[in-house]
């Protein structure tokens, strides 16, 4: 793991520190960068664990179809034109035309006309699982899912599903015009209230409360026959609680005789699996539960499944409910019409290690016409950047500015009991109770990063590149050790278009393991000279607290930095036993 | 071991590219096709050849036992696969990137699926139209469905590489012919 | 930020559009071939502009954006297929800013902007990548397959993972430009 920088989305939390680094459950709270927003309005971080989202428009994922939204529901939420899905290895199948008949003479008839011959069927190009196989072809090519809708309209657990859906739909109609007028809803049901005390809770979801607080006839005597007329009994009293006017639902078929009828289950599971010869025969679990509706316990029952389709997200902040992410309708543009993303307003911190990187370049130099080097430099790199214990190692940050005014930026290490209690550490395992068993010294003052300027994107980019790292290289390392010592390996090293490169130093203490990674503080000043329209003083007091100049804003965010694996002295064995 | 000796036997209407590696006693037959860049040795015993087979860039066929490796007509060995099979049948695939172990005897319209590692201990026959695929090589026995259709692509593959090829690519001609 | 990538200067051919193209890659029927810039063909990689179609006149058959990279050993190749029983080749024309990882296969039909592709990947014959989608290491993914725009895929065969940030251009845009940079030759 080369070194790196993470951000801390607060996540709406109350406690303005993030989690100390060395608790695996920080991860959660970090954050690369690029994956990061920014809502205006709030002057804040948000991610993708704490945004609201929203589906704006629906696809299909290999025909590339946009689905109005209100054909997705009656469409199931999957493709209705020609995509299925193997049901064997979940590849997407196309759909081939039949061979022509055999001239039976034992060798290959090769036909020199065009071949278009139906019927036509499904194939998987992956494993060559055809559709045929489970006996469905098609009269056309086009229109497969028209076609196929037959079979899956009269599957029995698709009936069975409408039927259902019948019978629920005068209930679930009934229960959303009452929680439209409200009033007399809770009253009504005093054993639903409990449940649907959620704001949010839409008619649906109010519907299901409601059915899963009543009294379920029947329950307590088990028995499919005497249930009618005990059910009755019960019932007569629920009505007038419930209001709840069903009558009892009688399913398509009886589910002791549903194995007879070929939907699975009892003695004929249990007579297949008794004849089994090869575990093929069965199929998986994820070919039954993933890729199919019915969930056929043979694999050769299995039926090719119409692709799910996908979405396009719009993201809103959490807490204004201001779009944060607007992507543009068309399914396979990548523009947005709202992108608020923290890149756009955080400077990019990126670390490096200027041992490691040392080493790297006369890796690469070394390794140069080695062809076949590039594996086992890979494996090298990774090892390039440990740090051994009880050594002191610097690091270099650099940090670009996004913005088009200059920034003045002020580091700092979060101190690692600040926000945690020590009590409970010390409680828990006696080696994390000790500090950080490294100490890590920053750039004090705070330093300025340029604004950022179109004109250096469109500079020929890669000859400025090209002549700073040049000079760059052998000027660091003549730097460093022409000022007798480490003079200038703490402090700002080199300012550049809108990079600001400054450098900090890591002292590991002699029993340290585990990663050198720590929680840095970046607060940054900017001048603001378009105050927002809606007036930032009244907005938003309590952020910009350095307000004395009028026109200076201030900014601050938490970032983990790990710089990468110590490697501990040689006892480690004395040491674990402690 | 005596160094290998180098044996080259191929049809005159096969469409050999110059810069193929070839290595020890190989006969090629007619209408096969060997892109650049593909290697074919003859290690220990000899390596035969039949009609119409298409052996992509990359590709890899090596004979490490004393017996006659044996391939049979219209088999498809896509890029950079390596196969080492005592025999092969007809028209089978060995799809791109796939390797296939010398335990390992091809019968007739096998596919092997793109990536498969196939490096049984012990000496297996894949029987007609046995599929290999996935991660885990997984098997199963494809219909035939669609082989005719297959067989006439194959056909016409040669067929346009056989005039393609020698348009931007020199050849290799046997010892003898 | 990043250390350069080194190569030897005498193995690369640079044009003027600042392509650079290894001595030691296999380029098959290179009048049929189209780099768009600042591309870079790594050793060992063989792409086959030989596999054209059939007919009268130039053919393009591989064409390929700015800001590539063909890694070392891949194969580029167009995809064929019999239609209305004629037998042809098909152009592959790939975006800008896509980088293919080492050893991998592209028989690909078409593939947009900002497309990653890992190494020892197998992409299947007319295969349609979408931009600024993303293959992992290792996927297999089978002929004829789409992947839609800023979607990962991954596994054998290779499927939806996940969707990709949205701030995913921007990312392989730098990232790309930022290779091109560092990838500079080394006198010996």
């Amino acid at each position: 793991m080369p070194p790196s920088v993470r951000y801390h989305c607060p996540c709406l939390s109350n406690s303005p520190f993030p989690p100390p680094p060395h608790l695996a459950s920080s991860s959660y709270s970090f954050h690369p960068l690029h994956e990061l927003f920014f809502c205006e309005e709030c002057d804040a971080v948000r991610c993708n664990r704490c945004v609201t989202v929203e589906v704006s428009s629906y696809y299909c994922p290999n025909c590339l179809f946009e689905v109005p939204s209100a054909s997705v529901r009656a469409e199931k939420n999957r493709c209705a034109r020609n995509c299925f899905l193997c049901p064997n290895c979940r590849n997407t199948l196309s759909v081939v035309p039949s061979d022509p008949p055999d001239s039976g003479d034992g060798r290959l008839a090769v036909p020199v006309s065009s071949l278009n011959e139906p019927p036509f069927f499904l194939y998987c190009n992956h494993c060559r699982w055809d559709s045929a196989e489970v006996g469905i072809t098609f009269e056309k090519p086009t229109g497969l899912a028209a076609q196929l809708q037959k079979f899956e309209d009269s599957a029995p657990d698709s009936l069975e599903f409408e039927r259902l859906k019948e019978h629920f739909e005068p209930f679930i109609r009934a229960s959303s015009l009452s929680s439209s007028t409200n009033l007399s809803h809770p009253a009504a049901h005093p054993s639903s209230a409990a449940h649907s005390h959620h704001a949010h809770s839409t008619s649906i979801t109010a519907a299901a409360s409601a059915a899963l607080a009543r009294e379920i006839p029947g329950v307590s005597k088990y028995n499919p026959l005497s249930r009618s007329t005990s059910s009755r009994s019960t019932t007569g009293k629920d009505r007038s609680v419930n209001k709840d006017e069903m009558t009892e639902y009688r399913s398509r078929l009886e589910i002791s005789k549903a194995s007879v009828s070929g939907s699975g289950g009892g003695e004929t599971d249990v007579e297949f699996m008794r004849h089994l010869e090869d575990i093929g025969q069965v199929a998986t679990l994820e070919q039954r539960w993933v890729n199919s509706w019915a969930t056929p316990l043979q694999t050769r029952e299995l039926k090719p499944l119409r692709i799910p389709l996908h979405s396009k997200r719009s993201k809103r902040c959490p807490a204004c409910t201001h779009i944060l992410i607007k992507p543009e309708q068309k399914a396979q543009s990548v523009r947005y019409k709202i992108k608020l993303v923290a890149a756009n307003y955080l400077p990019a911190i990126t670390v490096a290690l200027p041992h490691a990187q040392r080493l790297m370049t006369e890796l690469a130099k070394k390794s140069l016409g080695k062809s076949t080097s590039a594996a086992a430099a890979d494996d090298d790199k990774s090892s390039l950047s440990d740090m051994h214990a009880g050594k002191t190692y610097p690091f270099h940050l650099a940090l670009s500015n996004p913005l088009y005014d200059p920034i003045t930026v002020r580091l700092s290490v979060q101190r690692m009991h600040v926000s945690t209690a020590p009590s409970t550490k010390e409680s828990g395992s006696p080696e994390k109770a000790r500090r950080p068993p490294f100490a890590v010294s920053l750039p004090t003052s705070s330093f300025s990063v340029a604004a950022f300027a179109e004109a250096w994107e469109y500079e020929d980019d890669e000859d400025m590149f090209g002549a700073d790292d040049s000079e760059d290289l052998p000027g660091r390392g003549g730097r460093e050790t022409d000022a007798k010592g480490k003079v200038r390996t703490v402090g700002v090293l080199e300012k550049r278009a809108n990079v600001t490169l400054v450098g900090g130093e890591v002292v590991i203490g002699k029993e340290a393991r585990g990663n050198v990674k720590f929680n840095m503080l970046v607060s940054y000043t900017y001048r603001s000279d378009d105050p927002s329209p809606e007036g930032n003083e009244a907005d938003e007091p309590s952020k910009s607290p350095s307000k004395a100049g009028p026109e200076v804003k201030t900014f601050a965010f938490y970032t983990v930095v790990d710089l990468g694996q110590i490697i501990p002295r040689e006892e480690p064995k004395a040491d674990s036993e402690l | 071991m005596p160094p290998i000796r180098d044996k080259f036997t191929i049809h005159s209407k096969a469409v050999v590219c110059q810069d193929v590696e070839l290595k020890g006693d190989i006969t090629i037959g007619s209408g096969t096709i060997v892109h650049p860049k593909a290697t074919i040795f003859a290690i220990a015993g000899p390596i035969v050849i039949g009609t119409g087979c298409i052996i992509e860039e990359g590709a890899i066929i090596v004979n490490r036992r004393k017996e006659v490796m044996r391939i049979g007509d219209d088999n498809l060995f896509e890029i950079g696969c390596r196969v080492e099979s005592p025999s092969v049948g007809n028209f089978n695939t060995v799809s791109t990137r796939a390797r296939v172990h010398h335990t390992i005897r091809l019968s007739s319209y096998c596919v092997i699926g793109a990536g498969v590692l196939l490096v049984p201990t012990e000496d297996q026959v894949l029987e007609d139209y046995t599929v290999v695929y996935g991660p885990a090589a997984d098997q199963r026995t494809w219909s035939g469905r669609g082989k005719v259709q297959e067989a006439d692509l194959r056909r016409k593959h040669a067929e346009y590489l056989r005039e393609m090829l020698p348009k931007f690519n020199r050849l290799r001609r046997g010892d003898g012919t | 930020m990043e250390p350069p990538i080194y190569y030897s200067k005498a193995e690369f051919i640079e044009t003027d559009t600042g392509n650079k193209v290894s001595r030691r890659a296999t380029i098959a029927g290179p009048q049929n071939i189209i780099l768009g810039g600042k591309t870079i063909i790594s050793t060992g990689a063989i792409i086959r502009g030989d596999l054209r179609r059939t007919g009268p006149g130039h053919a393009v058959v591989i064409s390929l954006g700015r800001y590539c990279l063909v890694g070392e050993g891949c194969v580029m190749r167009p995809p064929y297929k019999t239609y209305r029983g004629n037998f042809n080749y098909y152009p592959m024309k790939i975006g800008d800013h896509v980088h293919i990882g080492a050893n991998s296969v592209v028989e690909a039909a078409q593939i947009g902007n900002h497309v990653e592709i890992g190494k020892n990947c197998v992409i299947g014959k007319f295969t349609i990548i979408k931009d600024c989608a993303k293959i992992a290491d290792n996927t297999i993914i089978p002929p004829n397959t789409v992947v839609p725009a800023l979607s990962l895929f991954a596994g054998n065969p290779g499927r939806f993972v996940e969707d990709l940030p949205e701030s995913t251009q921007e990312m392989v845009e730098a990232q790309t430009k930022q290779y091109y940079t560092r990838f500079q030759p080394l006198e010996r």
